[in-house]
């Protein structure tokens, strides 16, 4: 029986799974989070057929954006020829840990979403939600030379009850062109999610993520970032909130490419009660990057309870004429601001919300440009609701 | 209560830091509006006193009984003293990164403004006040929105500490060492805040070591803090004979 394209790419990317096997648990990349099963991620057909026609994605543009600033594509993978557009650029790369989430993706992926954003400045809101129990979707962001966009991307997975989601998003930036790129990833308790950032940069293009991850049994934030023009540069500033049983990882992994390349990765990991929060960043510098500049911070605090906390800083230089730094510190909470704000009349629950929303704050505003951002996107209101729900589960825990 | 009664009254106070006792019987009343200066060398414990009041964990009230407008102050956390109307201002606040100060006083006024059955401020109310506050002590409004105390100067850190009192408006205020790190401009507004929080009825322990500033705040008493108890007690005239002879020379002269 003859089969088309789309279905064969769809059933290859099983065939590859089902002989290739699922991520070894000796894994490097993976070894202190386990992923669960590849069963999960494919899930049975009556869990991700529904909903065909709708890939999950809702665009709008802030006033201010050009009209014809955005591109969209809504294309059916199940169509040989939209597939191949879909996936155009989107390669696996040889030796990729994560192929793996890869190939699970491919069996599933029934639509995604393609943007093309044009030359100027332009300010995009993309918002999310899960369509069915296992979904796999998609991704693909293209900005034009010279372009400056702001990308604000926020998922609605918080109230959808054990929710598999192994979405995959592709970012390219052609040379010169600048993202600021906010995303907000709230995890129900029993959500499974895997979300995989590719970002390639072209010459002079700048890229900057602040991303906050809150909650989930499994929750994994993996970002590759390629920095393969000169002078590109790129950093990922991440919050993660823990508590409960939650398991949640992010992985940075920074190939620089080419000479004065700059690269920053930045995880602040909130822990409460009995989670388990991995800060996995990784850089690589290649031969040949003249002045290439890498930075690493992982920093965990313990808010309450024995979270478990590793944090993971990885450096490796092939070039004498670098700067490079890492660090990762364990810390416990400030406890004299506490006292300070206490003093002042917060009582102990507030004061610590507000300090650890503040410190949450401040790591995602580091790698923004624009400081009227946060207040224009809400970022305080959106970090104290996760802060202060993410510190009740902790005291719910212990009465 | 009325205004012969104190409003704060410590009484035999002892307090230690791990297994170090530091105040060893400290005693001292304080009636609403009053101002009481005390002075010590360094070590002798002024911060603790202060520190212990506000109920810090660090320090361990291991006798003596401390009162603030009849209520025991020991037994109350460290936000029911605030709420009381008790003031701490640090010698060295510290910074809160990522919190603008404008949304951490108000949200501590608000706290204390529910305590006592009032209506919150809203933003732009507060904000109003916030501004006219801070210019009557030279804190310009740009400082409000930026996160408390992160990147201030000491004298703004100072600066910020006074914003703060004058909102709270408290009902007894210990500032530690408020000068410190303040220019004269900032002295001013010191003794100014303070004098008219004072005819408002805020009561004053000052710790410093400033006797230009200690002369302008018309002390009703000095108090010297030696050992871990006050050692002696007078009028300005003590403070001017401990910054001729200095703390060993006065501790020689009361036989310390």
């Amino acid at each position: 029986m003859a089969v088309d394209t789309a279905t064969g790419d769809a059933l290859a990317a099983r065939h590859t799974l089902a002989t290739g096997g699922w991520i070894a648990r000796k894994s490097e990349s993976f070894r202190h989070l386990p992923p669960p099963a590849v069963d999960v991620w494919l899930g049975g057909e009556s869990e991700h057929a529904t909903l065909a026609h709708e890939d999950g994605w809702q665009l709008a543009t802030v006033s201010g954006t050009p009209p014809d600033a955005v591109i969209a594509q809504r294309l059916d993978a199940t169509d040989p020829a939209e597939r191949a557009t879909l996936l155009a650029g989107c390669d696996v790369v040889e030796g990729d840990e994560a192929a793996a989430f890869v190939w699970a993706h491919r069996a599933l992926l029934r639509r995604g979403l393609r943007l093309a954003i044009g030359a100027g400045e332009s300010f995009v809101r993309l918002d999310r939600v899960a369509l069915c129990r296992v979904e796999a979707p998609l991704l693909v962001l293209d900005v034009a030379e010279g372009a400056h966009c702001v990308l604000h991307e926020a998922h609605a997975l918080a109230h959808a009850a054990a929710t598999v989601q192994n979405l995959h998003v592709h970012i390219r930036l052609a040379r010169g062109a600048r993202l600021q790129h906010l995303r907000h990833v709230p995890a129900a308790a029993d959500g499974q999610i895997a979300h995989h950032v590719h970002v390639t940069l072209a010459e002079d293009a700048h890229y900057a993520q602040a991303l906050l991850a809150v909650g989930g049994r499994y929750h994994l934030q993996r970002h590759v970032v390629r920095l393969e023009g000169a002078r590109a540069a790129a950093r990922i500033d991440g919050v993660l909130l823990a508590s409960g049983q939650d398991a949640i990882e992010q992985q940075v992994l920074s190939h620089h490419r080419a000479a004065h390349t700059r690269s920053g990765a930045e995880v602040l990991a909130l822990a409460a009660d009995a989670s388990r929060v991995v800060g996995n960043a990784w850089t690589q510098i290649a031969e040949r990057c003249d002045e290439a500049d890498a930075r690493q911070k992982l920093v965990g605090i313990p808010v309450s309870g024995h979270p478990r906390l590793v944090l993971r800083p990885h450096l490796e230089i092939h070039h004498d004429q670098v700067q490079a730094a890492h660090g990762a510190t364990v810390g416990s909470l400030p406890e004299e601001a506490i006292f300070f704000a206490r003093q002042r009349g917060l009582d102990a629950s507030a004061a610590k919300a507000l300090i650890l929303t503040g410190m949450a704050r401040a790591a995602l505003s580091r790698g923004v440009d624009d400081e009227a951002l946060p207040d224009m996107l809400r970022l305080d209101a959106a970090l104290a609701d996760a802060v202060g729900s993410h510190l009740a589960i902790g005291e719910d825990a212990h009465g | 209560m009325n205004d012969t009664q104190p409003i704060l009254d410590v009484d035999a106070l002892h307090v230690a830091i791990g297994e170090r006792e530091i105040l060893r019987g400290a005693t001292l009343a304080l009636r609403p509006g009053s101002l009481a200066v005390l002075m010590g060398a360094n070590g002798s414990g002024k911060s603790t006193l202060g520190l212990a009041l506000a109920g810090h964990p660090r320090y361990r009230v291991v006798g003596g009984a401390a009162r603030l407008g009849g209520a025991d102050l020991l037994a109350m956390s460290v936000e029911a003293r605030a709420r009381a109307g008790l003031f701490l201002s640090f010698q060295a606040p510290p910074d809160i990164p990522g919190v603008k100060n404008n949304l951490f006083i108000r949200t501590a006024l608000n706290a204390v403004r529910e305590s006592r059955g009032e209506a919150p401020l809203d933003a732009y109310d507060f904000l109003g006040q916030a501004r006219a506050a801070g210019k009557s002590i030279g804190l310009p409004d740009s400082m409000l929105g930026r996160p408390v105390n992160d990147g201030f100067s000491g004298g703004e850190r100072k600066r910020n500490e006074l914003l703060q009192l004058a909102l709270l408006k408290p009902k007894v205020a210990v500032l530690d060492e408020i000068d410190s790190g303040m220019d004269v401009d900032g002295v001013r507004a010191v003794v100014e805040l303070i004098t008219r929080l004072r005819a408002e009825g805020t009561a004053f322990l000052i710790v410093s070591h400033y006797l230009q500033m200690i002369e302008s705040l018309s002390p009703d008493v000095v108090l010297r803090l030696a050992d871990g108890r006050i050692a002696e007690q007078g009028g300005i005239a003590l403070a001017h004979e401990i910054a001729r002879t200095g703390y060993a020379r006065a501790a020689q002269v009361v036989g310390v």
